[in-house]
């Protein structure tokens, strides 16, 4: 039996009760779905306070299903409509449901009066329980659960073995169309403009096919989007009813403010029943497809006719959705990322090479050919400065120039659009056909490594003009949108932009961006440490070619002042005689001081000469060649360890300990001058000299090691140019160690110096680690 | 810019300096130095002396019996000198010996290593220079033979 036409008839006395929607397209978006005040003819809804479970209101229709009217229902029990004993059960359940959720299902009842059995569910909804109780037509038998479950597994396996996720939506659609006998099932995939295409169509031949065509985002507004979240699984018996209002006592309470988001029975809105109208459908079960609480896709059953889906089946198919929406998104995601990770494992081929680069520009004349044959791209610019390497097809050179200035503009570390020509301000043409970029910033502003994609032109077939909305109302005569009468093929040529940038290449594109500036960096510090070395190279070779040619006209000075000297003897008297000599110690004085800047310059542009050297034998043979002063001075002098034998230039290190030496026996007015010589093993190997000289002022720690730089006077302590500690440091430095002291004035000095380690010396002692 | 004595074969001296010259000749007479002195201001002046051949050019003056040679000379620097002449079969009776201000060990290495038979560096002070160039007399003309033949 068919209640349907039953319910049509005794609908038709609420009618100037409900309160009537305009169908208006434009305020869909706004329209508040989850509040209609009304329900759908096949069940009863009740409100009860959810204090004592009392009604607060109920659909107009218990006459019909209870033998009761709403009136003399308000503010009395459950046991007005069923036996004490089911009034109890339902109570217990309904004082268990403390959460706003999806209603749950309390089990299948029947009324005291009438015939009918009940599907009843309940679920909170802000202040008040809402408890529905769903008709079951009488010719519904108790089918076993079991075999419908069985037939669901089998479903659900042969929707695994589908290749692709269009191919299993195909399959979705047929075993649904079998497990709900509808004569049309729908699959659909919504697009990221919110629009949708239908996939998937098993239909019957008098139902117009939607099958790959379009439908616009309007189609499904808004709150229907939210309503197909909120309830995964939406089903209308017939949508050629009249709506139930609702009858409230309380005056509290408006039937238009109840939320029946949840509301198994919830009247569908006027707009989409209208738009199912035009299809010519009568019946409609809408299943949601979710990934990840976002709306992924649908499947669409339509039936010409009412057609019954019982509380039980539909069970098994949200069962069905659910599973039916992980496997289709696994097997897209799946399929996409078999892309993202070839296209991944390509460019990250690159990137590596890029970084392994030891000649920046060498790989960098390769990357837009790289690129461009490993990325879904027409043309590749990477934009150094005044730079611009271009392969495939991309705009001229100024354009990219003017583009590049654009880009600067948006500050965008990463920037991608696929309508490239709207947002420019400029045509496809002059942007040689780039219509899609994808750009990331490089190292500095103005550096970009650019991809092209040309326009992409494709023809879109709507489900009829999506923008022809607009048709004449037959009774005020008045314009007003309304849903599309005809669902014929509309084709739509899409032009004006490129196919959109994927977030794997997307995410290429930032991998290359990163190993491009990478190397960049590492380019810059190469740059500027090869030009720092050029410099002080530069500086040295200058000090050093000074000194050697100063000495030679000083030289001539000197000679000739003596020749004058020795000539004149008799002829010129004792002042001018003092004047000449004057000359000569001056002369002699400069030459001294060029002789320590050629020293000094020689100490940090020689190679070092690197050999394994005994330091004892070493200093045995500097402490030698100043035996004499060491004697005269009467200094006491202490080797505190045996030394280590080390690769370095023994010609240096010499000059270091004899230098060091010189200084701790000069720079002492003690009456007996001690000096101590060792090395220290921890933690590196540290030689020292100590003595019990005058000591040196903190302050002059720094000074000391400047060249020429005399703390006292210069014919003080002996003498000398200044150069000496500049010279002992240059030394230590080009062996890659540090000199340093401690010193208490008045006590004495220590002297400390490491050698770097890792000297490489070689057989035929040229061996240079700085050259 | 020679000037030669007849039959004894002259003393050489590749200098570009005038005034290291002057003293040098003023140090020579303080020596007591006698024998005839040419002088080259650079390389290429002191090759073609050496070697006039190489210009298809007569010879006109003796081949020296001894060169003393500055390293620092403009162009054709004394060591590229000495590298040259030390490939002239010819030449190699002559021995060079440096007279530098330069007291670079890599310089006096390179010297030796291209046939330099001796390498004074000049001191700076003027007693000190007379008494390297009474040594230097001292070796060459007076303890040791040189060749002496006729050209």
């Amino acid at each position: 039996m068919d209640n349907s036409e039953v319910w049509a008839s005794t609908s038709k006395s609420w009618v100037n009760q409900v309160s009537r929607e305009p169908v208006d397209l434009t305020h869909c978006d706004g329209e508040q779905v989850q509040f209609p005040g009304a329900i759908m003819p096949h069940g009863v809804l009740l409100i009860l306070t959810l204090s004592d479970f009392r009604i607060l209101g109920a659909s107009a229709n218990t006459g019909f299903w209870f033998g009761c009217d709403v009136e003399q229902l308000l503010h009395c029990h459950l046991d007005r409509i069923v036996a004490p004993d089911i009034q109890q059960t339902l109570e217990t359940s309904l004082a268990h449901i403390t959460e706003p959720e999806l209603p749950r299902y309390l089990g299948s009842f029947q009324p005291a009066q009438g015939n009918h059995r009940f599907d009843v569910f309940a679920h909170r909804s802000c202040d008040v329980f809402i408890v529905e109780f769903e008709a079951i037509p009488a010719e519904v038998a108790e089918n076993g659960s079991t075999g419908r479950m069985a037939e669901v597994s089998e479903c659900i396996s042969r929707l695994h073995a589908a290749e692709t996720w269009e191919e299993g939506m195909a399959i979705g659609a047929r075993e649904l169309k079998r497990l709900t006998g509808f004569d049309s099932v729908v699959g659909a995939r919504f697009l990221d403009d919110g629009s949708f295409h239908a996939i998937a169509e098993t239909c019957e031949s008098y139902f117009p096919s939607v099958l790959d065509k379009r439908f616009p985002r309007s189609d499904i507004p808004e709150p229907a989007r939210r309503q197909m979240l909120l309830m995964p699984l939406q089903y209308a018996l017939d949508l050629d009813y009249e709506p139930v209002p609702l009858v409230i006592a309380d005056q509290a309470h408006e039937p238009l403010q109840i939320d029946l988001g949840f509301a198994v029975l919830r009247s569908i809105s006027p707009m989409c029943r209208r738009f199912y109208r035009n299809m010519g459908v009568q019946s409609r079960l809408v299943i949601s497809l979710v990934d990840q609480g976002e709306l992924w896709g649908f499947f669409s059953c339509k039936n010409a006719t009412p057609r019954q889906v019982v509380y039980s089946d539909r069970l098994v198919l949200k069962l069905f959705a659910e599973m039916s929406a992980l496997l289709l998104v696994e097997k897209e995601r799946a399929e996409q990322l078999q892309d993202a990770l070839q296209i991944k494992r390509r460019i990250s081929k690159i990137a590596a090479e890029l970084s392994s680069a030891d000649v920046f520009s060498d790989v960098l004349i390769q990357l837009p050919e790289q690129v461009l044959d490993n990325l879904d791209v027409t043309g590749v610019a990477l934009c150094l400065d005044s730079k611009i390497l271009c392969a495939g097809v991309t705009p001229e050179a100024t354009v990219i120039q003017a583009l590049i200035s654009w880009l600067d503009e948006q500050g965008q570390s990463l920037f991608t659009t696929d309508r490239l020509p709207t947002l420019f301000g400029s045509t496809t043409q002059s942007l040689g056909q780039a219509t899609g970029l994808l750009a990331g910033c490089l190292m500095e502003s103005g550096q970009y490594i650019l991809c092209f994609r040309p326009e992409h032109v494709h023809e879109v077939k709507w489900a009829g003009n999506p923008l022809k909305q607009i048709e004449i109302d037959v009774v005020s005569g008045e314009e007003r949108f309304t849903p599309r009468g005809s669902f014929e093929v509309w084709k739509q040529e899409m032009r004006g932009t490129a196919r959109a940038w994927q977030f794997y290449e997307i995410e290429a594109l930032t991998d290359l961006q990163q190993a491009v500036i990478q190397l960049q960096y590492t380019e810059n510090q190469r740059v500027l440490r090869s030009q720092l070395a050029q410099s002080n190279a530069e500086l040295e070779a200058f000090a050093y070619i000074v000194s050697h040619d100063l000495q030679e006209p000083l030289r001539g000075i000197s000679n000739f002042a003596q020749i004058l000297v020795d000539s004149s003897s008799g002829k010129i008297g004792q002042q001018e005689l003092s004047w000449l000599n004057t000359i000569l110690n001056l002369s002699g004085r400069m030459s001294h001081q060029i002789n320590a800047l050629l020293q000094y310059s020689r100490a940090s542009q020689q190679p070092l000469v690197v050999q394994l050297v005994d330091l004892n034998l070493l200093l045995h043979s500097v402490l030698e060649d100043l035996s004499a002063t060491i004697k005269n001075t009467e200094t006491q002098i202490q080797i505190s360890q045996t030394l280590p034998t080390l690769a370095c230039d023994r010609i240096r290190l010499a000059s270091v300990f004899s230098n060091l030496i010189t200084n701790a026996i000069k720079y002492n007015d003690q009456a007996e001058r001690r000096i101590e010589i060792g090395c220290l093993e921890n933690p590196t190997l540290t030689f020292f000299v100590r003595d019990n000289g005058i000591g040196i002022p903190e302050k002059f720690y720094d000074k000391i090691f400047t060249i020429f730089r005399r703390l006292h006077g210069r014919n003080d302590y002996g003498g000398g140019t200044g150069a000496g500690l500049a010279i002992t440091r240059k030394h230590i430095e080009r062996h890659g160690g540090c000199l340093w002291l401690e010193s208490t004035p008045g006590q004495g000095t220590t002297f400390y110096f490491t050698l770097g380690s890792g000297l490489v010396f070689s057989a035929d002692n040229d061996g240079d680690p700085h050259d | 810019m020679v000037k030669t004595i007849k039959k004894m074969r002259p003393l050489m001296i590749v200098e570009d300096s005038d005034e290291d010259f002057e003293v040098f000749c003023w140090a020579l007479q303080k020596t007591g130095f006698t024998r005839p002195v040419i002088r080259a201001e650079s390389a290429e002046v002191a090759l073609t002396h050496l070697f006039p051949e190489l210009l298809q050019a007569d010879r006109i003056d003796p081949l020296p019996c001894l060169v003393l040679m500055d390293l620092n000379l403009p162009g054709v620097n004394g060591l590229q000198l000495l590298e040259q002449l030390s490939k002239m079969k010819q030449l190699l009776s002559i021995p060079v010996v440096i007279m530098s201000t330069s007291n670079n060990p890599l310089d006096i290495e390179a010297c030796y290593c291209f046939g330099a038979a001796g390498y004074i560096t000049k001191p700076f002070k003027l007693e000190d220079y007379i008494e390297k160039v009474r040594a230097l007399t001292h070796y060459w003309f007076n303890t040791v033979m040189l060749p002496e033949g006729s050209d």
